[in-house]
């Protein structure tokens, strides 16, 4: 796969175009300050006194950039990453020595990012995550490309041998045409990307009346009290934002999933995804904690799945990182899915559901509550508003009856699979030997209904709950899967 | 694709609902009075400071809302530590360690050895003087879903903490 072979033994540097990044990242960190600086020069520029005091505070702008990029230029020189033994070492620091030293058998994945800058300059952003850190581990800003790729590949191997690289070909089984975008782009969230709009503008606006004290909101009322709100003027306007929505959704897919490529080999998976920033992620088989599928309802009238691989030590809080995989057929879940567990319990085992006061007691504990205290709020402010509470108390009252109808679990020797969703559907498959701790809740309702909420958490994804089952199945889950994790020869 | 799912009759696996649980020590019922009293003194005192302080909080009305949120808060801190303090079980497998807790709202942790990442051993102050520590296994679960034994006494602690740190 790889021309060029290193020798991870010797200390490698960082490549010289990291200190480019340096400057770039010290220089982005201080945004604020620039803005303010070019602000008040277009601004003010009519005022001499202004203009002197701006001069100051470029004086002090440049000052702080230059101290703040002395440290991670020292940094820069003193950073070390090689091999030794069965361990990957990693030397930095400023004024102490800190060394990282991680067995390479703890490495879970290894995150090669490139983006437009990398690209133009052939090297790459390296992440290595283990299980232990909710942080990643090790993080390099800018090596040569090569070099990443080989130590992807050489970690890759790594059960093997660490010497040398297998010049083994996966086989590509996943590759994301123009047709694949569109269809995901029609099929995207939109109610989402809608609302993200309204708060990236919303929050520019903010930013706008801090920085230059101007105030946008009320310079938007004026201008909008302006405009004869005629039917056409409305339709326009519902266009308009219908067509930037569309737009923004088109752009996030092909972010998310331009020049997709997933490859699987006996190891496991290796994807490589993104637009502007290309993205090259490992996936060792023996790290994936769990696997989900889900779709919306547009998704799922167009027969797209979003499949998501949660592996350990992924940082969940940094979406950039999830490894999600459009399923455009049936075949290629069935496919993946088997590299992590080849036969679903959905296909051998009985279906199981969860008791039906499940959908009364979230609609009457959670939403009633709040449905009826904004409607006592909104009454006083005028009668009619009360029909909002009143539409979102039925709203979620019909989605918890869904919701419970189709909550649907099976569970074999091995693993367990979960079916949820109101309008679109979300499927969880996760083995029971990813289980780190067993956690079984009940309430004084469920003790009295003999049920409980029965909580598996492993390392890579939120906890995998199934609430309100009967407590004698609940224990029978737990049994199990505390046989799967402590006598695994058994398996 | 060959499937299979044979049988394994329920009785052949260990049932973890049937080992019976030990109580924590009754030194510690101690402790837990003692810290809801400094937290509940703390409480008293800044919500009277603010009555005293802010003049449109003197109403009827005002002061006997916070009285009665104050009382019905301390009830039920009062009842989780008589009521909820025999619930706080545990006990060690070979294997794993289980842990029960809560009042109304009930937990069973079940933690096996072969996924704690390491555990730690805590002694407080007015544990030390009540021969009391708290021992907590950390595993790979993600957002830091730890469990944390207290009221052990420091003899048992150190005990399972040398069995898990030989079954890790």
């Amino acid at each position: 796969m790889q021309d060029k072979q290193f020798d991870w033994y010797t200390p490698q540097k960082l490549s010289p175009y990291a200190l480019l990044f340096i400057v770039g990242k010290v220089i982005s960190q201080s945004w604020a300050f620039l803005l303010i600086f070019i602000g008040g020069k277009f601004l003010r520029n009519s005022d001499g006194a202004a203009q002197k005091g701006m001069g100051y505070f470029a004086l002090l702008v440049g000052g702080f950039i230059l101290i703040a990029t002395i440290p991670h230029i020292i940094q820069y020189f003193r950073f070390r990453i090689f091999i030794k033994g069965n361990e990957l070492i990693v030397l930095k620091g400023l004024f102490t020595r800190k060394v990282i030293t991680i067995p390479i058998n703890k490495i879970q994945t290894v995150h090669a990012v490139q983006g437009y800058l990398h690209r133009f300059t052939e090297t790459c952003e390296l992440k290595i995550e283990t299980a232990g850190e909710e942080n990643t581990e090790v993080e390099i800003k800018a090596i040569d490309q090569d070099k990443a790729y080989a130590l992807q590949e050489l970690l890759k191997n790594k059960p093997v041998t660490i010497d040398t690289i297998t010049t083994a070909e996966p086989e590509t089984i996943l590759g994301v045409g123009f047709w694949d975008i569109l269809k995901l782009s029609i099929s995207e969230n939109h109610v989402k990307t809608f609302l993200l709009i309204l708060t990236y503008l919303l929050t520019k606006i903010d930013d706008v009346k801090n920085l230059f004290g101007i105030d946008t909101a009320k310079k938007m009322e004026q201008e909008a009290d302006k405009i004869a709100y005629t039917t056409n003027v409305i339709l326009a306007f519902i266009v308009t934002v219908l067509i930037i929505t569309l737009t923004v959704s088109f752009i996030r897919v092909i972010i998310r999933y331009y020049n997709m490529k997933l490859k699987i080999s006996e190891k496991g998976f290796e994807t490589e995804w993104g637009f502007l920033q290309t993205q090259r992620k490992l996936l060792i088989k023996e790290n994936i904690q769990s696997i989900t599928w889900k779709n919306n309802l547009l998704q799922k009238i167009l027969g797209i799945k979003i499949l998501r691989i949660f592996m350990a030590g992924e940082k969940l809080t940094n979406p950039t990182q999830w490894i999600r995989i459009p399923i455009m057929r049936e075949r290629l879940l069935e496919q993946i899915s088997h590299i992590y567990q080849n036969v679903w319990p959905s296909q051998v085992a009985s279906s199981n559901g969860i008791d039906k006061s499940y959908k009364w007691r979230n609609t009457l504990i959670f939403v009633t509550p709040l449905a009826v205290t904004a409607a006592v709020i909104v009454y006083f402010k005028s009668p009619w508003l009360t029909l909002i509470p009143l539409v979102v108390l039925i709203y979620f009252t019909i989605s918890n009856i869904i919701l419970q109808h189709n909550y649907t679990f099976w569970f074999h020797q091995n693993s367990i699979q979960i079916v949820k969703g109101v309008w679109g559907r979300e499927q969880t498959l996760l083995n029971f030997k990813n289980v780190q701790h067993i956690e079984i809740k009940t309430s004084p309702f469920l003790r009295a209904h003999d049920l409980c909420t029965i909580i598996l958490h492993s390392a890579g994804e939120a906890p995998f709950t199934i609430p309100y089952i009967p407590v004698a199945q609940a224990n029978y889950i737990a049994n199990w899967c505390l046989v799967r994790v402590e006598f695994p020869e058994t398996m | 694709m060959e499937y299979n799912n044979p049988l394994i009759p329920i009785a052949a696996i260990p049932q973890y609902q049937e080992i019976p649980l030990q109580c924590v020590e009754p030194d510690y019922k101690k402790v837990l009075w003692f810290n809801w009293a400094i937290a509940y003194l703390f409480i008293i005192g800044l919500t009277v400071l603010i009555f005293i302080a802010n003049d449109n909080l003197h109403k009827v009305w005002i002061i006997s809302l916070a009285t009665l949120i104050l009382s019905i808060s301390i009830a039920l801190v009062i009842a989780s530590i008589e009521i909820g303090f025999k619930n706080r079980s545990w006990a060690l497998r070979e294997k794993d360690i289980i842990y029960k807790n809560g009042w109304l709202f009930q937990s069973t942790h079940i933690v096996p050895f072969a996924k704690v990442q390491h555990c730690i051993l805590k002694t407080g102050p007015l544990g030390r003087r009540y021969n009391l520590a708290s021992l907590r296994f950390m595993t790979a679960a993600s957002h830091q879903r730890d469990i944390s034994i207290n009221g052990l006494s420091l003899e048992d602690a150190e005990k399972i903490k040398e069995h898990a740190r030989q079954a890790i």
